[in-house]
């Protein structure tokens, strides 16, 4: 175990640096941060001060050393917009983004598991096939357009909710709801079949044949099987939550990383895109470290080797 | 808005794209039609009247002045701190921390005089010692880019308790509208909170103070009483940022912003009939264009360049693609802009002339590469199709590439585009100076530079008197238009989506400044 947990570690390492390098290269490569800086009279001059200022006038593998050095210590620059250290800026929304994300996330489990499990436990097939093909629906909309949707019948036309910004639990809802329930059609959808393959299982007649009811048969025996893809794909989601929740940031206006990677982008700020490629990778290694260490738990069958 | 002038000689309508509205926008403006009979008037606090959202498209970078020259930012400093002037909204300068200011025979030394009663928000007077201490830290520091915008000066000293001296590297005649971008910060207060803490929670001596800035979510001002120029009637201003334009639009209705800026033309119609929102228009200082390489084929014929001038129907971009929200020019500066001249006309639309001109210039169907910028300009991909429609009606032959602006605007400026593009100016001093610099001086950049039009580029910056210094100008803008060295289209006129109730008028430099804001009572 220990040892797993070390060589995941040092995969982890790799991933990362592989991760940073590329980021790097494609933010300095597709525009002049210095030129970007500057009013549009900035004069040659002007432009080269800057530069060198800046230290962005050594050739871009240079650069790229100096900043790797610079990032083994854990200094990974200022802004070059910002009067901020890169890595404070992308901190200080962090709380923002977890917030949505889990609550985003811990709804959507929530709902699967019980519209979930409702749905096997009912023997209407009506049903079952009417709450897929809403959850199908739902997964096709994209999340622009229902966030804009959810507004106008929830903050325009109704007046309940904010629809924008972030502070109290109200103007939660909103984001997280549209995130949720994107989450919840893909959960439900993938339940639902995995649910479906365990029915087919010898074990799960076995149970029939012992005379357990249904109930017990789905609840004891299927459900913990039908866990593990599940698992992983949440698991995996929810490192896309955590990095992914730019188009619903923006939509709701919610000041969040992924708004603030986006407009860094945008102003080839690349110490801040840097530092924000850099927190949400290692989230999701940290991410994908944890879904695998439960699977073990779970499923006593899965050796950590 | 602008009344529309007549089409002349129509272009085929199906050249033109629809109004492009998106899906999105679509959406909103079916909610915002129902809105009128529907929806409740925007549940806007009135008796809390003293309180305004503005949104923004995005967060202010910095609150430090001295180290940001974004549109965005330059929003909250103009409501936070002073300048030596300022540019009212008809163009003019206007007096503000200076009362006077005097340049000396030939423009290289002004002095300003600064008034008395300016205090900073933490009680200290604003002195003579603080604006030249602004400006020279300015000066000094090579990682400012608002260095820049003092690029003309040698030196600011404290001339006496109420005199600023500045002393320029040359003749500078419009140097009392450059001071307008710099904002003073106090000495005492920045060296004591040191530069990191004052960008977060500044002090400056403007009519509001900050009283909280959570980045990305708000930033909040509050009335300062004691301002010299008299208390602000509203209390609070929140600025938002507000990336997505559907949500501007639907923060409008459903009262939780008051001020949106720059609504999209397909958004307009519908939200004038919304109770409880006024939209409202301003013609812009902010000019379209196209430009060309003229220094390489195809470009370098100015007979191709004078065909794709007159191909284009301006009048049909304007009144039927923008609605309105655009009126033709053929300067590069807007009305408003000092320097602009009256008698210029735009060119006129002749697809006739155009096709002759092409054949005398010996055009043989050769590719056209038309760069412009997709994320920029109201409309900006629909202008660049439009244009493209009408080169292609007279036979030349373009092909579009739309940019990202990032990726766009550093070719701009190192003169990298490769034959024709598209752009906008909207000088922030209002002045034709910045079009001088920028689009007609050697050394700038512009394709088109001769030694006879860096003179007079270089005449009109020295030139004291206003009128003999507009005539300059003039001649460099005809001289331009008749080579057709930029093709120049339109100035925008901005749409804005105000709070009922709310008396406040846009300006035509785009800054938001809400001094002199209110809710007038009895409405």
């Amino acid at each position: 175990m220990l040892k797993f947990v070390i060589r995941r570690v040092g995969q982890s390492v790799l991933t990362v640096f592989g991760v940073l390098t590329a980021a790097f290269f494609l933010v300095r490569l597709a525009g002049d941060p210095v030129v970007l800086l500057l009013p549009v009279e900035a004069t040659e001059a002007d432009i080269a001060l800057m530069r060198e200022a800046l230290g962005l006038d050594e050739p871009l593998i240079v650069q790229y050393l100096t900043y790797l050095r610079n990032a083994a210590i854990g200094d990974l620059g200022m802004s070059l917009r910002q009067q901020s250290p890169a890595l404070g800026l992308v901190l200080e929304r962090v709380p923002a983004t977890l917030e949505l994300a889990l609550t985003a996330f811990v709804l959507g489990i929530v709902m699967a598991f019980g519209i979930g499990i409702t749905m096997r436990l009912s023997t209407s097939r009506r049903l079952r096939a009417a709450i897929l093909w809403v959850a199908f629906i739902r997964q096709a909309v994209p999340v622009f357009w229902f966030g804009l949707l959810m507004i106008l019948l929830f903050a325009v036309h109704l007046r309940w909710l904010p629809s924008l910004g972030r502070g109290g639990i109200e103007h939660l809802i909103l984001p997280a709801l549209t995130l949720a329930t994107y989450e919840l059609a893909l959960y439900l959808r993938l339940f639902n079949a995995s649910l479906g393959e365990e029915q087919k299982q010898d074990y799960v007649r076995t149970a029939y044949a012992k005379g357990q009811t249904r109930a017990r048969v789905i609840l004891r025996h299927m459900l913990p099987n039908a866990l593990l893809p599940l698992i992983t794909i949440a698991g995996l989601n929810l490192g896309v939550l955590l990095g992914g929740t730019v188009v619903t940031e923006t939509v709701f206006s919610w000041p969040g990383v992924g708004r603030l990677i986006v407009q860094s982008v945008s102003q080839r700020d690349y110490p801040v895109v840097l530092a924000g490629v850099l927190v949400i990778s290692l989230i999701f290694v940290v991410i994908n470290l944890v879904v695998d260490l439960l699977y073990a738990v779970i499923d006593p069958r899965v050796r950590l080797a | 808005m602008s009344k529309q002038e007549n089409t002349q000689g129509r272009c085929p309508a199906s050249l033109l794209p629809a109004p492009a509205v998106s899906r999105r926008s679509l959406l909103l403006a079916a909610a915002a039609a129902s809105a009128g009979a529907a929806l409740p008037a925007p549940a806007r606090a009135r008796g809390n009247a003293e309180q305004i959202t503005v949104a923004q498209s995005s967060d202010v970078l910095t609150l430090d002045p001295s180290k940001d020259t974004s549109p965005i930012s330059l929003n909250a400093f103009k409501n936070i701190y002073d300048q030596l002037t300022n540019i009212a909204a008809d163009g003019s300068v206007t007096p503000q921390l200076a009362t006077a200011w005097e340049p000396n025979a030939d423009n290289t030394v002004w002095t300003f005089t600064i008034r008395a009663d300016a205090r900073f928000h933490d009680g200290r007077p604003v002195t003579a010692e603080d604006v030249a201490w602004s400006f020279n830290k300015i000066i000094g520091d090579s990682r400012s880019p608002v260095r820049t915008f003092v690029g003309a000066i040698q030196k600011a000293e404290a001339a006496g308790p109420n005199q600023v001296r500045f002393t320029l590297k040359s003749p500078f005649a419009p140097f009392h509208r450059q001071v307008s971008l710099i904002s003073v910060i106090p000495k005492a207060a920045y060296e004591a909170m040191g530069e990191a803490r004052f960008s977060q929670a500044p002090v400056g001596s403007g009519p509001y103070k900050v009283v909280r800035w959570i980045k990305d979510d708000r930033l909040e001002l509050e009335a300062n009483a004691a301002y010299w120029g008299g208390a602000p009637r509203i209390k609070r201003i929140i600025f938002r940022p507000v990336p997505a334009e559907p949500a501007r639009a639907a923060g409008l209705l459903s009262g939780e912003l008051d001020v949106v800026a720059l609504l999209p033309p397909p958004m307009i119609r519908r939200l004038q009939n919304v109770r409880g929102v006024r939209v409202q228009t301003v013609a812009s200082n902010r000019v379209l264009y196209l430009g060309f390489d003229v220094n390489r084929a195809p470009f370098n014929n100015v007979k191709l360049r004078q065909a794709i001038d007159c191909a284009i129907d301006r009048n049909a971009i304007t009144t039927r693609l923008l609605q309105g929200l655009g009126k033709p020019e053929g300067q590069v500066v807007a009305p408003v802009t000092f320097g602009y001249d009256p008698e210029i006309k735009p060119t006129a639309f002749d697809p006739a002339k155009a096709r002759q001109l092409l054949r005398e210039g010996g055009y043989a169907g050769e590719r056209v590469l038309f760069q412009f910028p997709s994320n920029r300009y109201a409309m900006g991909s629909e202008i660049a199709q439009a244009v493209a429609g009408f080169l292609r009606e007279v036979g030349i032959n373009v092909e579009l590439e739309g940019m990202e602006y990032s990726a766009f605007f550093p070719l701009w400026t190192g003169r990298r585009l490769n034959a024709m593009h598209m752009f906008a100016f909207g000088p922030s001093i209002m002045d034709a100076e910045l079009a001088m610099i920028s689009l007609y001086e050697a050394g700038s950049r512009a394709y088109w530079q001769l030694p006879e039009i860096d003179r007079l580029v270089k005449q009109q910056r020295a030139e004291a008197n206003p009128e003999r210094r507009k005539a300059i100008i003039s001649q460099i803008f005809r001289r331009s238009q008749q080579e057709a060295v930029y093709a120049v289209l339109h100035h925008e006129i901005q749409a804005y989506g105000i709070a009922e109730g709310l008396r406040w008028s846009p300006r035509p430099d785009e800054r938001l400044v809400f001094h002199e804001a209110d809710f007038p009572p009895g409405r």
